[in-house]
């Protein structure tokens, strides 16, 4: 990658990073007891990053050879886009802290083991959807 | 405006997960999420609910660095070699978090 696409390259994904923050904001009004906001923001972020490496014709641990080996294009601007989006949608950080929350609650200790393993499960199904519907763009073109 | 705080953090957190990824190579899923965890910890103690300075680092820039889509769609492409990692990873990252939270709760006071 030349300077000119490594400046574009974080142009896209501090917008993405900043788009993916808000939206994951907004998604936690659904929180309730459940934290059902932050599973939604890590869904939908697998999702978009299976889009992303479908898209790409790559598998994610080769995401920057294929970046390096594309056409630079809009398909290429698109794709970093939507995984950098994925990447500011999902979230680490927020989903440990709501989980030990729930954790310290009086008989929290079940809800807290099924936001583990809801966070294992639901956003790898939604991420096999993306690379499903990746693989139709790439092929696209 | 709290709103434009996430959006800012959240660039932040985005292009500082991309160093890292640069920095690391694939290793960096795990620095910087257990990293981002232990961050959220120590913003949780010392600043206010609902403050600045929470909407910029806790929601924008420790959300945003840290990742768990990277996590699924590994887990999606690398069922069997991936989802034990994956799950240790997790369990580590409850234990950073409660690691950030231990120390001295000095609540730094908001100016609004």
């Amino acid at each position: 990658m030349n300077a000119l696409s490594l400046a574009l390259a974080a142009g896209l994904i501090a917008l993405g990073g900043g788009v993916g923050a808000v939206i994951r904001a907004l998604l936690t009004r659904l929180d309730g007891r459940f934290p059902a906001g932050i599973l939604a923001a890590n869904a939908f972020g697998a999702l978009l990053a299976g889009v992303a490496l479908g898209w790409l014709g790559t598998a994610s641990l080769f995401v920057g050879a294929a970046l390096v080996a594309s056409e630079p294009g809009i398909s290429l601007v698109a794709a970093l886009l939507v995984s950098a989006l994925a990447g500011g949608l999902s979230t680490f950080s927020t989903w440990a802290g709501q989980t030990m929350a729930i954790w310290r609650l009086e008989s929290g200790k079940l809800l807290a083991t099924l936001n583990l393993a809801a966070n294992l499960v639901l956003p790898v199904a939604f991420a096999y959807a993306g690379m499903a519907l990746g693989a139709v763009l790439h092929s696209l073109g | 405006m709290l709103i434009l705080l996430v959006f800012l953090g959240g660039a932040l957190g985005a292009l500082a997960r991309f160093g890292f990824e640069l920095l690391f190579g694939f290793w960096y899923l795990g620095v910087v999420n257990l990293l981002g965890a232990w961050l959220l910890g120590v913003l949780h103690r010392r600043l206010t609910a609902g403050s600045r300075e929470m909407a910029f680092w806790a929601t924008g820039f420790a959300g945003s660095f840290t990742t768990m889509s990277a996590i699924s769609v590994l887990q999606a492409e690398y069922p069997g070699l991936a989802t034990p990692p994956a799950v240790v990873l997790l369990l580590l990252g409850l234990a950073a978090y409660g690691l950030g939270l231990r120390g001295p709760t000095r609540k730094r006071s908001e100016s609004r």
